[in-house]
């Protein structure tokens, strides 16, 4: 079973243009989702890593890092910043 | 302020990673290989049975006659050679000997970040740090009644080195927040490629852990020194790839010569990867000298190669009878065409698969990820 990335973000555009780039960077089983319905998203497969978007926020964030924990606490989490920010 | 160190302080067990907008390719291709080498153990644990100790020499001979005999032993072993000898097959071959019936559980402790370290290889209880919503066994645990495989032994930071002569001499391990012994039982195989007397000479390994360890060494040693192993090695390899891609392909005698020949810096693991980039460029054929790239062909230099035989050494054509024209060329321009549509051939032939195309052309592959944006190649 190949490893799921998932790409978490508010808006769906922004989070097709990562999982794009994550494909072209050969990473084999990509999906987006948004913060309330990623568990389906993920389905049976196996979690390796979880981009999250710049647009969610600080509690949306932690509910996520905290349920993802609770599945596989090996699951890398990959924050994407906005531009700008530090 | 971003919140990646708030985080990293709430849940001290995560992986996290930041990846600025917009996107830098290099960037990205870090952390998607930081990623997956993390979770590489695991993908070595299930490709176990694929490969076997190939050599003919009185070296390769003793070698496999040393696993074989320290096998069914408990002794700690040190493996040491040089990159791509073939370490871990060693070690999975005293595995295989010992009959013990737990797994093999292979880690490399030079791809995995020093704070994650600890936690991988001992576990965590549950809330032993905020955060920590969930127990985990660590790889000592997952490794119980089998062999534990440590790659990259001499590439340990020193605070966990003090550790694990810890559990060497106890035989159990405490979970990191635990408050309990919990005993192991298991056979410990170490492996590095470096120089650990030297290492311990200069402070960076610790020299009770080395004496701990070297119970029983094995040295692997390096292709060159066993040229007589290269033909049975490219017979395994060449085989191996024909089963996997339904084709043939076979090695003229001339073309073995010069494999025989050449030094094999990259060891094994060098040999390996060339016969790969055969069957993308030679598939269902036969593989002559000039098929050979440079410096494996040592007749060949780069840039005299045939146009279609892309290796690892080739070198965008200049011709080197071309004369310049009248008024002379914008070389900047000309080598970056040339460059494009080296890329694009090299794409074409590896099917679109970036990693493919990067051996192709003997670059790494975020240099050619970074080539292909810069073209525009894929827009």
């Amino acid at each position: 079973m190949e490893p799921l990335i998932l790409v978490i973000d508010r808006e769906s555009e922004s989070a097709e243009n990562l999982k794009g780039l994550i494909e072209f960077m050969d990473a084999p089983l990509v999906r987006t989702a948004g913060p309330d319905d990623w568990q389906e998203a993920v389905g049976g497969d196996r979690l390796q890593a979880l981009f999250i978007g710049p647009d969610l926020d600080d509690a949306e964030v932690e509910r996520l890092v905290a349920a993802v924990g609770r599945i596989d606490p090996n699951v890398a989490i990959v924050m994407v910043k906005g531009e700008g920010e530090r | 302020m971003t919140r990646t160190p708030v985080l990293r302080k709430q849940y001290p067990w995560g992986r996290f990673h930041e990846l600025d907008l917009p996107v830098r390719l290099d960037a990205l291709n870090d952390i998607l290989e930081d990623i997956q080498s993390a979770s590489r153990p695991q993908r070595r644990e299930r490709q176990r049975g694929g490969a076997r100790l190939v050599g003919a020499s009185q070296a390769m001979q003793n070698v496999r006659r040393l696993a074989d005999q320290v096998g069914p032993t408990q002794a700690t072993v040190l493996i040491t050679g040089e990159s791509g000898t073939g370490k871990e097959l060693v070690a999975r071959r005293i595995h295989d000997a010992s009959g013990r019936k737990g797994p093999f559980v292979a880690i490399n402790c030079g791809a995995i970040p020093e704070h994650l370290l600890e936690s991988e290889l001992f576990g965590h209880e549950r809330g032993a740090f905020t955060g920590a919503v969930a127990s985990r066994a660590g790889r000592f645990e997952q490794a119980d009644g089998g062999t534990f495989f440590l790659d990259e032994i001499g590439d340990m930071p020193q605070v966990m080195q003090v550790k694990l002569l810890r559990v060497l001499e106890e035989r159990a391990v405490e979970r990191v927040g635990g408050v309990r012994s919990i005993p192991v039982d298991v056979r410990l195989v170490a492996a590095t490629h470096r120089d650990l007397p030297r290492r311990i000479e200069s402070g960076a390994f610790r020299e009770d852990l080395y004496y701990r360890l070297s119970v029983f060494p094995i040295e692997i040693p390096a292709l060159r020194e066993r040229p007589e192993d290269i033909p049975p090695l490219v017979e395994e390899f060449v085989a191996r790839h024909c089963l996997d891609r339904a084709a043939h392909l076979s090695i003229a005698e001339e073309a073995m010569r010069l494999l025989e020949g050449y030094a094999w810096p990259g060891n094994v693991r060098e040999l390996q990867n060339l016969i790969e980039r055969l069957f993308v460029v030679r598939m269902n054929g036969i593989v002559t000298a000039a098929d050979l790239p440079w410096p494996v062909n040592p007749s060949r230099r780069p840039g005299d190669e045939a146009p279609e035989v892309l290796s690892a050494n080739f070198e965008p054509a200049v011709p080197q009878q071309a004369s310049l024209p009248p008024g002379g060329i914008d070389l900047k321009d000309y080598l970056a065409k040339t460059e494009r549509e080296m890329i694009v051939a090299a794409l074409e032939e590896a099917d679109g698969v970036v990693q493919h195309a990067a051996e192709l052309l003997g670059i790494g592959r975020t240099t050619l990820v970074e080539k292909i944006r810069r073209h525009r190649i894929r827009d």
